[in-house]
C-alpha cells in the first residue's frame, strides 16, 4: 500500500490537497512548510513537543475497555482512545501545540485561528497563553452564541474572539474571516488552522501531530488484548481526529478503519455535513477534496448537531483513502449519535463531545453485527461543552 | 488618447446587486472613458478578495445568480462592447464547470482573457496551455511582490502578454514604503520583458493612478468602485471614471 507516500510530492494525496492560493499567500505556507520540515527533524523541538505532551496535556491518554456498554450492545467489545482526559477536554491540543511551537520558533507574534464549537478556538487559545504568543480567534457569530462556555475559555485565556457576522455566520465564513486577516499581515501572524484541511503544509503537518493518536493507541492495544483492533473508528468533519488515529493502522490491512460523517437530519441538501458520503471533488480555501457543493460549484449549506462536523470540506487525505478504498465512510443522524450520547454516558460514566458520539453510535451498530471483532473508537473529546444543549433539546425523551 | 495615459480597467461582481445593474454598469463604465472591464464571477469563498469585494459576491450569490445567466448576459453584450473584458473568477467554478466547457462559454462571448487568482501555474489540475490557446483565451497571470523570484521567472518565461499584480500583503510599514515595494516590482516586472502590466494597488483616486505612469500600463479600480456605488449609486462610478479619462 502507498499511503504513506501519498503526499511525498508537494501536499498531494493522489487528486486531492495542494496549494490553490492567491499568489501572496504561497511563500508564506513555503516557508510554514520549509520551517516545519526542518524543525520535525530537530531532535530538540520533537522533544520540546513530546515534554509538553506527557506532562501538560497528560499524554499518553489510557485505552479503556468500556465492558458496560458492550455489555450493553450485546456484540463485540468496544474500547475507548481516552481522547478526552486530554488538558482542555479533546484532541486538538495535539495539534495546537505543535503549530504554537512552530510559531514561536518563527518568531511569529500572534496565532490567528477559526473556531466552529469553540475546541480548536480553546486549545489554540491555552497552547497561546503556554508559549507567550498573542491570538485571536475568529468565531461566527451564531457559533459564540451556541457556544458560550468556549467563548468565556478563550477569553478568560487571554485570546481575543472576534465574531464573523457575514454571510452564514458559521464555520465556513469563520475561515475567510481568518484568511482575509491572514494576508493584510502573513508576516508577523501565523494562521493555525484548526483540522487537516486547507493548504500544504497544514494537511500533513496537523496529521503529523495527531499521529501521536495512532502510535500510541496501536502499541495500547496490543498490550491490552494481544492483537490489533479488527475495526478502528472515528467521527470525521475537517477529520484530524479520525486521521491521528488511523495513521497508526493505515499499515495494518487486516484493520477495517471507519470514518463516522453526520447525516444530521437527513440528505437534503443543507440538512448534513455528510461531505466524502454526498460530495463531489472541488476547490475551497486552497486545498483540493471532496466538497458538498451545488452544480455552479458554490459551496453548500451544511448542518450537523455537532459543530465541530459541520463543514462542507474534509480533508484532502481522507479523500485519498476513500478513493483508494483503505477507509470506509459511513454516516450517523442526530439521532444515533444523542442515543449513544446518552448510552455512552449512562454505561460507562463517560459523557462524550457530540461529534465524537457519530463513532460510538456506528461502533454500537458494527459491534451488534460482529459479535467476535473487536473495536476501537477515538473518543476525541468530552461532553460538557454539549450538556445544556443536549437537556434543552433532547432531554425529554431521557429525564 | 490611451498612449498618454494609463489605461483604466474598471472592476465589477457580475449580479451585484443584480444583473440589470450589471448591464447598466458596463455599458456606463465604457461610455464614461474606461479602457477594460474586469468582471468577476461571483464566488462564496473569494481568498484574495478583500470585505468589501466578498459581501458583493455573497449578495450577489444570495440573488442565486448563475454561471449561466452571466454568459448570457455577455453574449448579447460582450461582443458589441468596444472594450474588452476579462473575466475573473475562482478556480473551483471553472473546474465544476469543466474546464473546456468554461472556455468554450469565454470564446462564445469573445472573451480572450481569463484572470483566476487562486490557480498557480504548477497545480496538479491547472488549465492546460492547448485547451486555452484552442479557445484563443489569454490566461492572465496573477504576481505578487512577495513571491519567490523562481515563481515569477517560471511565471513570465512563458511569455504572457498581460500580467496582473495587486499589493496588499506586507502591510505593516508607512504607506510610502508599501508603494516603494509595489513601484520596485513593478519595475522589476517591465525589466523582465516587454508585459502588458496590469496594477490593482487599492487604487482611489485619478492622482493615484497617474502616479503608476512608467510603471503600470493598466490600472485596476475595484473596491473603490464598489465603496461609490454603494455610497451614492452608479453615476458616481461614471463620474469617477469620467473625469479620470478626460484629463
Amino acid at each position: 500500500m502507498e499511503t504513506r507516500q501519498a503526499n511525498a510530492v508537494k501536499g498531494y494525496f493522489g487528486e486531492y490537497g495542494g496549494a490553490y492560493l492567491p499568489p501572496e499567500l504561497i511563500p508564506v505556507m513555503e516557508e510554514i512548510a520549509d520551517e516545519y520540515e526542518t524543525l520535525r527533524r530537530t531532535p530538540t523541538f520533537m522533544e520540546e513537543l513530546q515534554e509538553y505532551y506527557t506532562h501538560y496535556v497528560g499524554r499518553p491518554s489510557p485505552i479503556y475497555y468500556a465492558g458496560n456498554l458492550t455489555e450493553q450492545i450485546g456484540g463485540g467489545p468496544v474500547y475507548l482512545k481516552r481522547e478526552d482526559l486530554n488538558h482542555t477536554g479533546a484532541h486538538k491540543i495535539n495539534h495546537c501545540l505543535g503549530e504554537a511551537l512552530l510559531a514561536k520558533h518563527m518568531g511569529k507574534m500572534k496565532l490567528i485561528a477559526e473556531t466552529g464549537a469553540g475546541q480548536h478556538g480553546v486549545a489554540l487559545a491555552t497552547a497561546a497563553a503556554l508559549v507567550g504568543i498573542e491570538c485571536d480567534i475568529y468565531m461566527g457569530q451564531i457559533d459564540i452564541e451556541k457556544e458560550h462556555p468556549n467563548v468565556s475559555r478563550m477569553k478568560i485565556l487571554g485570546a481575543r474572539v472576534i465574531p464573523v457576522t457575514t454571510n452564514t455566520k458559521s464555520l465556513k465564513d469563520a475561515v475567510d474571516a481568518a484568511f482575509e486577516a491572514y494576508l493584510q499581515d502573513p508576516v508577523n501572524q501565523f494562521y493555525a488552522i484548526g483540522s487537516v484541511v486547507g493548504p500544504h503544509p497544514f494537511p500533513t503537518m496537523v496529521r503529523d501531530f495527531q499521529s501521536i493518536v495512532g502510535r500510541e493507541a496501536r502499541s495500547q492495544f496490543i498490550q491490552m488484548t494481544g492483537r490489533l483492533p479488527d475495526h478502528v473508528l472515528a467521527c470525521v468533519g475537517g477529520g484530524s481526529n479520525a486521521i491521528g488515529l488511523f495513521s497508526g493502522f493505515l499499515e495494518d490491512n487486516e484493520v477495517s478503519l471507519h470514518g463516522v460523517e453526520p447525516s444530521g437530519k437527513g440528505f437534503k441538501d443543507g440538512e448534513h455535513a455528510a461531505t466524502l458520503t454526498k460530495g463531489t471533488p472541488g476547490i475551497l480555501h486552497g486545498f483540493r477534496s471532496y466538497l458538498l457543493q451545488d452544480k455552479s460549484g458554490q459551496p453548500l449549506p451544511v448542518y450537523s448537531v455537532a459543530s465541530g462536523l459541520d463543514y462542507p470540506g474534509v480533508g484532502p487525505e481522507h479523500s485519498y483513502l476513500k478513493d483508494i478504498g483503505r477507509v470506509k465512510y459511513t454516516t450517523i443522524s442526530d439521532e444515533e449519535a444523542i442515543k449513544a450520547f446518552f448510552a455512552l454516558s449512562r454505561t460507562e460514566g463517560i459523557i462524550p463531545a457530540i461529534e465524537s458520539a457519530h463513532a460510538v453510535a456506528f461502533a454500537m451498530k458494527l459491534a451488534k453485527e460482529n459479535t467476535e471483532k473487536t473495536l476501537l473508537i477515538n473518543l476525541s473529546g468530552r461532553g460538557d461543552k454539549d450538556v445544556d444543549f443536549v437537556l434543552r433539546h433532547y432531554g425529554k425523551g431521557y429525564l | 488618447m490611451s498612449e498618454k495615459r494609463i489605461q483604466f480597467m474598471a472592476h465589477l461582481v457580475a449580479g451585484y446587486p443584480d444583473l440589470l445593474t450589471t448591464e447598466i454598469m458596463m455599458k456606463g463604465i465604457e461610455n464614461a472613458g474606461a479602457d477594460s472591464i474586469e468582471l468577476q464571477i461571483p464566488f462564496s469563498d473569494p481568498l484574495a478578495d478583500g470585505p468589501l469585494i466578498s459581501s458583493a459576491n455573497h449578495q450577489a450569490l444570495r440573488n442565486a445568480i448563475t454561471l449561466k445567466e452571466i454568459f448570457r448576459l455577455l453574449d448579447r453584450i460582450a461582443p458589441s462592447l468596444p472594450i474588452p473584458v476579462f473575466l475573473m473568477t475562482y478556480s473551483n467554478i471553472v473546474f465544476q464547470c469543466g474546464s473546456s466547457r468554461f472556455c468554450s462559454y469565454c470564446k462564445k462571448a469573445g472573451i480572450k482573457h481569463l484572470i483566476v487568482p487562486d490557480l498557480p501555474f504548477d497545480s496538479k489540475h491547472a488549465l492546460p496551455l492547448d485547451l486555452l490557446q484552442s479557445f484563443h483565451i489569454d490566461l492572465v497571470p496573477v504576481l505578487s511582490p512577495s513571491m519567490s523570484r523562481q515563481r515569477l521567472d517560471a511565471i513570465l518565461s512563458s511569455h504572457p502578454r498581460y500580467v496582473y499584480t495587486t499589493l496588499k500583503t506586507g502591510i505593516t510599514g508607512p504607506e510610502e514604503e508599501i508603494q516603494n515595494q509595489g513601484f520596485r516590482f513593478l519595475k522589476e516586472i517591465r525589466e523582465k520583458g516587454d508585459f502588458r502590466i496590469i496594477a490593482g494597488f487599492g487604487l482611489q483616486s485619478p492622482s493615484q493612478i497617474h502616479f503608476l505612469k512608467g510603471y503600470a500600463d493598466i490600472a485596476v479600480v475595484g473596491s473603490h468602485l464598489l465603496r461609490l456605488y454603494n455610497e451614492s449609486g452608479s453615476d458616481a462610478v461614471f463620474d469617477f471614471i469620467r473625469t479620470y479619462a478626460d484629463v
